[in-house]
C-alpha cells in the first residue's frame, strides 16, 4: 500500500503543482483586473467576485481530474493489470490510491490556496467569497469520491478517464437539482449548507460503491460490475443519510421550549386559533464557521410560523420558510405561502421575492391538502413587484422577479371558509397611490379558479369585501365603479360608482370597505388629497354607505379636515347586528404626541354620525368583537369599550393593568378572553385575560 | 519454502465470460523445475488462463493451485513467488528504468537490484533512461528484468518475448530461462513462437478454444505424435484408428496423424498390399495439425 501510496504521490505531483501555477495566474489576472477594471471606475467588489469564483473553481477541477485518474487514467493506460499483478491485495492498491490521490488533492488546494491569500492580504476583509472556502473544499472532496467512483465503473467505456470525469460533474450536478429541485432541503441555514450534508452523506457511499467495484467487480470484461457498485452505493447512501438527516432535524427541529421571540401575533378561526411567527433558539450551530458567516442575519436563529389552539396551547401546525397560515374561519384548514429562497451568491434567503405557490393544510389530520397554483392563475400581465437592478435583486435571474407567476402576498378565506383568496399585487404607483391586484380565488383543493381584478386602495392595499356567504366578492373595477362577483360563477354586476356623486376630477382612492353581517349593506371610505401627492396626509375623508344592490346609497360622514392616514389606514366595520357602521382615521394634532384617534359612528335612522376621539397619544386603533355584540377597541395598553352609541369607555382596571403591565393584546378569544402576548425580559410568550373572573391563563408556550 | 510436485495445477478450470467460454474445463499440471510452453492459436484463452492464475480475473468455476496456494484464496502468496510479464505490457512512462525498478523492490521484500541491474547491463538499457523513450522491445526487457528481481519460483512469460529483437532473445532465453532451469524454478511461456519454445520448453501443452487438449513431455509429445503414411491399392480403403487427425485420402495413399503413436499401430496398417511409415513432426507441424483439427471440429 506503501508503495503505490508512493507511486500515486510521485505520478501526480505535477497536478499539485499546476494548481499553484493555475493560482498563480488568477492572482496575476486579479491584479491586472483591478489594475484595468478599477482605474477605470469599477467596483473592486466585482473584481474580487469573478477572480474569486475563478480562483476557487481551481481546486474543483483539480479534485475532478485526480479523483478521475487514480483508476480509469491508469486502466486506459493499460497499466492496471500491472498494478494488480503485484503482491498486494485490491483493497490495499485501492487504499494507497484513496491515499495517494487525498493527499494529492489536499496539497493541491493548499497549494492553490496559499498564494491566492497572501496576494489578497490586504483585500481579504472586503473578500467575502473566502467564506464559502469550507463549501468549496466539501465540494471539492465530492468532485473527488465522485469521480473515484465513476472511475471504478468506467472501465468498460472506451475512454474511461472522460467518462469518469464526465459523469463525476454530472453527480455534482444532479446532487444540486436533487437539493434545489426536489426540495431536498434539509436545514433554514440556507441550500450551500444543504448541499454539504447532502455531500457528506454521499461521500462515504460513492467511496464504498468505489471499493466494492474495485474489489469485488471483474475489471477487464463483465457488465455486472456496475450492479453490486451502484447498489453498494445506494445502500451506504440510504444508511449515512439517515443519521445525517436525523441530525440536521434535530439541531434544526422546532422547540417549543427554546422560543425567544414571538412576532406578529394574530387571532384567527374565529378566535379558536393564534398564529405567531416564533424564532426558536438554535441548539447548536452545525459548524463553528457558521456563526460568522451569518452574522447577525436573524436566519441564525429558525423562523417557524405557529398556529396553536387558544383553549390548549397546543401546536397544531409548525411551518418553517412560510408565512403565517391563515386559518378558515370553522378553524378546520389553514392555508400557508411557502418562502423562495434561490440559490444565489448572496444566498438568496432575504430577498422577499414573489409567492409562487400556496399550502393548505388540515389541522385536524395535520396532513397537506393542497400546494401549487391552478394553472388558471398563471397567466396576466407580469407583475412589476421590483426592480431588478436594485442591488439585492441584481444578477438574479429574471424569472424570479418576473414572468408568469403571480405576485400573492397573502391569503384569505371566505366569511364562510369555502373559498380561498389569494392576493395577488400587479403594480403599484407611488406617485399617485393607486396599485392594482387581482383576487385568485379557489377552493381550498385548487378547483373552481376565478380571477378578479381588484382595484388597491390608497397605499398599497387591496380594497374588497366579502359578503358574509362567501356567495359575492365586492370591489372597485378602477373607474370609481363597485362591482360584485357572484361565485362560483364569476358573474360580474355593477353596484355603485363615487363618481355618480361627486366630482369625477376628484382625486380619491379607495380607503376601506365592509359588507355588513346581514349580507344587506356596504360601507366604503373614501381618501384623497388635492393634489395627489405622494405618502403624507390626506384632505378628504368621505364614508358611505349603500345597498349591496346599488339602489340605496348615502354619504355618512365627510370632512377635509387634515386626515393622517400614512403610516396605517384604520379599518371600518359593522356592529353584529348589522344597525351600525364604525370608522377610525387618525387625526393628527399640534404636537405628534397628542395625536388622536377618532372614531366615527354612525347608527341606521340617524341622520349624522357621531365622532369620539381617544385621549392623546393614541395611534392606532384595533376592533375586536365581544361576546355580547359590544365593540372593543384597544390601542397598546389602554381598552375600550366602544358602545352603540360611539362612546369609547375606559374598560381597564387596575388588575388588568397590572397584568398588562409586561403585556400587549392581540386580541380577543372565542370566549371573550383577552389574549396577551408577554414579555417579561427573560420570556416571551402568550396568555388569556379573562376581564369578567380577572382569571390569568398562561397559554404558550 | 516447500516444494510441490507441480508448480500449477488446474482443476476444471473455466472462465466464462456471458455465452463464451475463455477457458474451459481446464486440467493443467506444470511440474516444478520445468519449462512449459503453452501454445494455442489467436483467442485460445492463454492470456485469461495466466490471468486466472495469478487471480488477476476471478475463475467461473474449477480451481488452481500456483506454488501450492489456492490463487483465488491467497492471490497475494502466490503473486510474491510468481513473475509475470504480459505482451506489450503498457509501463509507467513517466518512470525512469531505475525509478521503475525501485517501485517494484518497494512490493517485494526479497528484491534483487543486482540481478535487475545485471540483465539490463547485458542488453545495454541505460537505467536513467525513461520508460516513456524506450523502444517497445527494450519495454519489454525491462519488464522481463524487473520480473525476475525478487527472484520468483515461477516465472510467466506471457507472449513476453514478441517483439524482442534476436539477441535479446537469445540473452533472455539464455541466461534468465537457463538460469532459472538450473535453479530448479518453473517457467510458464505462452506464446506463437514454437521454434523458441521447441528449443528451450520440456513441457508444452496445447490450448484451443478455451480447452487443453494435449499435454505432455516435448519428448514424449515427439514421440506420440506421429504422421502416418499409408501407401495401399486404389480398392484397399484404410482403416483409420481412432483419434486420427489431419487426414488426406487420395486412391493410392493416406496420410494422417495420430497423437498416441506406437510400433504396434504401424504393424496393424502395414501388409495386405499396404505399406506404412510413420514420420517424424515438428513442434510446429504437431501444433499445426492440434489447431486446425480441433478448430474444424468445433465447427
Amino acid at each position: 500500500m506503501r508503495s503505490v501510496f508512493a507511486k500515486e504521490w510521485r505520478q501526480g505531483h505535477m497536478i499539485a503543482m499546476f494548481g499553484l501555477l493555475l493560482g498563480g495566474l488568477v492572482v496575476a489576472l486579479w491584479g491586472i483586473l483591478t489594475a484595468v477594471w478599477v482605474k477605470n471606475g469599477d467596483d473592486q467588489g466585482a473584481v474580487n467576485l469573478f477572480c474569486g469564483i475563478v480562483y476557487l473553481i481551481v481546486p474543483l477541477i483539480l479534485a475532478t481530474f485526480v479523483g478521475s485518474g487514480l483508476i480509469a487514467a491508469e486502466a486506459e493506460r493499460g497499466t492496471l493489470p500491472l498494478l494488480l499483478g503485484l503482491p498486494f491485495t485490491r483493497r490495499q492498491v485501492w487504499l494507497g490510491k484513496l491515499l495517494g490521490g487525498l493527499a494529492l488533492l489536499l496539497s493541491a488546494v493548499v497549494l492553490v490556496i496559499i498564494p491566492g491569500a497572501i496576494a489578497a492580504r490586504p483585500a481579504l476583509q472586503e473578500v467575502t467569497f473566502w467564506q464559502f472556502l469550507p463549501d468549496l473544499a466539501i465540494a471539492a472532496l465530492l468532485l473527488f469520491c465522485g469521480a473515484l467512483f465513476f472511475s471504478s465503473l468506467s472501465l468498460s467505456i472506451s475512454n474511461a478517464f472522460l467518462g469518469a470525469l464526465g459523469l463525476g460533474i454530472a453527480l455534482v450536478i444532479a446532487l444540486i437539482a436533487f437539493t434545489f429541485l426536489a426540495g431536498a432541503r434539509l436545514t433554514p441555514y440556507g441550500p450551500i449548507i444543504d448541499i454539504d450534508l447532502w455531500t457528506l452523506a454521499s461521500c462515504p457511499a460513492l467511496l464504498a460503491g468505489s471499493y466494492v467495484g474495485f474489489t469485488r467487480g471483474e475489471l477487464f470484461r463483465g457488465r455486472r460490475r456496475w450492479l453490486l457498485p451502484i447498489a453498494t452505493a445506494l445502500l451506504v447512501f440510504a444508511l449515512t443519510s439517515i443519521p445525517i438527516i436525523a441530525a440536521a432535524r434535530w439541531t434544526t427541529r422546532y422547540d417549543r421550549a427554546k422560543v425567544e421571540q414571538l412576532m406578529q401575533p394574530l387571532i384567527i378561526g374565529g378566535g379558536h386559533v393564534a398564529t405567531v411567527y416564533t424564532q426558536a433558539s438554535q441548539v447548536r450551530p452545525l459548524r463553528a464557521f457558521e456563526k460568522r458567516w451569518i452574522g447577525d442575519r436573524t436566519e441564525y436563529r429558525s423562523a417557524y410560523s405557529v398556529t396553536l389552539d387558544l383553549d390548549t396551547g397546543k401546536e397544531l401546525l409548525v411551518l418553517r420558510e412560510t408565512d403565517a397560515p391563515v386559518v378558515s374561519p370553522d378553524g378546520a384548514l389553514a392555508a400557508a405561502l411557502p418562502d423562495i429562497r434561490p440559490l444565489t451568491w448572496r444566498g438568496g434567503d432575504d430577498l422577499g421575492l414573489p409567492k409562487r405557490s400556496v399550502e393548505v393544510w388540515d389541522l385536524k389530520s395535520k396532513r397537506l391538502t393542497y400546494r401549487g397554483l391552478p394553472k388558471a392563475f398563471l397567466g396576466g400581465r407580469p407583475p412589476n413587484i421590483q426592480r431588478a437592478d436594485w442591488p439585492p435583486y441584481r444578477g438574479l435571474p429574471q424569472a424570479f422577479l418576473r414572468g408568469r407567476p403571480p405576485n400573492i402576498q397573502r391569503a384569505d378565506w371566505s366569511p364562510d371558509g369555502r373559498w380561498l383568496a389569494l392576493l395577488s399585487q400587479d403594480g403599484y404607483d407611488w406617485q399617485t397611490g393607486y396599485s392594482r391586484w387581482r383576487l385568485l380565488i379557489m377552493k381550498p383543493d385548487g378547483s373552481r379558479p376565478q380571477v378578479i381584478e381588484v382595484e388597491g386602495g390608497r397605499y398599497d392595499q387591496p380594497v374588497y369585501a366579502w359578503a358574509p356567504d362567501g356567495s359575492a366578492v365586492y370591489s372597485f373595477s378602477g373607474n370609481g365603479d363597485l362591482v360584485g362577483f357572484t361565485l362560483p360563477d364569476g358573474e360580474t354586476q355593477a353596484i355603485w360608482s363615487w363618481r355618480d356623486e361627486l366630482s369625477p376630477d376628484s382625486h380619491l382612492a379607495l380607503g376601506h370597505m365592509a359588507a355588513s353581517p346581514d349580507g344587506k349593506w356596504l360601507a366604503v371610505v373614501l381618501v384623497g388629497d388635492s393634489p395627489p401627492q405622494e405618502g403624507g396626509p390626506c384632505d378628504t375623508f368621505l364614508v358611505f354607505v349603500l345597498s349591496t344592490d346599488g339602489k340605496q346609497s348615502r354619504m355618512i360622514w365627510s370632512d377635509s379636515g387634515y386626515v393622517e392616514v400614512w403610516q396605517e389606514m384604520l379599518p371600518i366595520l359593522w356592529s353584529e347586528d348589522s344597525s351600525a357602521v364604525y370608522a377610525a382615521r387618525r387625526a393628527r394634532e399640534s404636537q405628534p404626541r397628542h395625536n388622536r384617534v377618532e372614531v366615527i359612528t354612525w347608527r341606521r335612522g340617524d341622520d349624522a354620525a357621531t365622532i369620539a376621539r381617544t385621549p392623546p397619544g393614541t395611534w392606532s386603533l384595533h376592533f375586536a368583537s365581544l361576546p355580547n355584540g359590544g365593540l372593543l377597541a384597544r390601542s397598546g395598553l389602554d381598552l375600550r369599550l366602544l358602545d352603540r352609541t360611539g362612546a369609547l369607555s375606559p374598560l381597564t382596571t387596575a388588575r388588568l393593568r397590572e397584568t398588562l403591565s409586561n403585556s400587549s393584546v392581540i386580541g380577543l378569544d372565542h370566549r371573550g378572553r383577552l389574549i396577551l402576548s408577554e414579555w417579561d425580559g427573560l420570556r416571551v410568550g402568550l396568555s388569556a385575560f379573562d376581564p369578567t373572573t380577572g382569571e390569568h391563563t398562561h397559554i404558550y408556550p | 519454502m516447500s516444494q510441490t510436485r507441480f508448480a500449477i495445477q488446474t482443476h476444471s478450470l473455466t472462465k466464462r465470460f456471458r455465452r463464451l467460454k475463455a477457458v474451459d474445463e481446464v486440467n493443467a499440471n506444470v511440474p516444478t523445475g520445468s519449462i512449459y510452453g503453452l501454445m494455442g492459436p489467436n483467442g485460445a484463452g492463454k492470456t485469461t488462463f495466466v490471468r486466472l492464475l495469478l487471480n488477476l480475473i476471478n475463475p467461473t468455476s474449477g480451481s488452481a493451485t500456483v506454488l501450492g496456494h489456492d490463487v483465488v484464496k491467497e492471490p497475494v502468496k502466490v503473486r510474491r513467488r510468481v513473475g509475470h510479464v504480459a505482451a506489450l505490457q503498457p509501463l509507467w512512462e513517466w518512470m525512469t528504468v531505475r525509478g521503475f525498478a525501485a517501485f517494484m523492490a518497494g512490493c517485494y521484500p526479497q528484491w534483487r537490484p543486482d540481478v535487475v541491474s545485471t540483465v539490463l547491463d547485458r542488453i545495454g538499457i541505460d537505467e536513467n533512461a525513461t520508460l516513456g523513450v524506450l523502444s517497445r522491445g527494450q519495454r519489454a526487457v525491462v519488464s522481463i528484468a524487473v520480473a525476475v528481481g525478487h527472484q520468483p519460483d515461477l516465472l510467466i512469460l506471457d507472449e513476453a518475448l514478441t517483439g524482442l529483437d534476436p539477441i535479446a532473445r537469445r540473452e533472455i532465453l539464455r541466461n534468465i530461462i537457463d538460469a532459472m532451469q538450473a535453479e530448479g524454478r518453473t517457467v510458464l511461456i505462452t506464446g506463437q513462437d514454437i521454434a523458441d519454445m521447441e528449443r528451450i520448453c520440456d513441457h508444452v501443452g496445447f490450448l484451443v478454444k478455451g480447452r487443453l487438449v494435449l499435454e505432455s513431455t516435448l519428448d514424449h509429445l515427439k514421440a506420440r505424435v506421429k504422421r502416418i503414411h499409408v501407401e495401399h491399392a486404389p480398392e484397399a480403403a484404410v482403416d483409420l484408428p481412432a483419434g486420427a487427425l489431419q487426414v488426406e485420402r487420395s486412391p493410392r495413399e493416406t496420410l494422417f496423424t495420430v497423437t498416441d503413436f506406437s510400433p504396434a499401430l504401424l504393424d496393424s496398417l502395414d501388409g495386405s498390399g499396404r505399406r506404412a511409415t510413420a514420420a517424424d513432426l515438428s513442434l510446429e507441424d504437431i501444433f499445426i495439425d492440434l489447431a486446425q483439427s480441433h478448430t474444424e471440429a468445433a465447427r
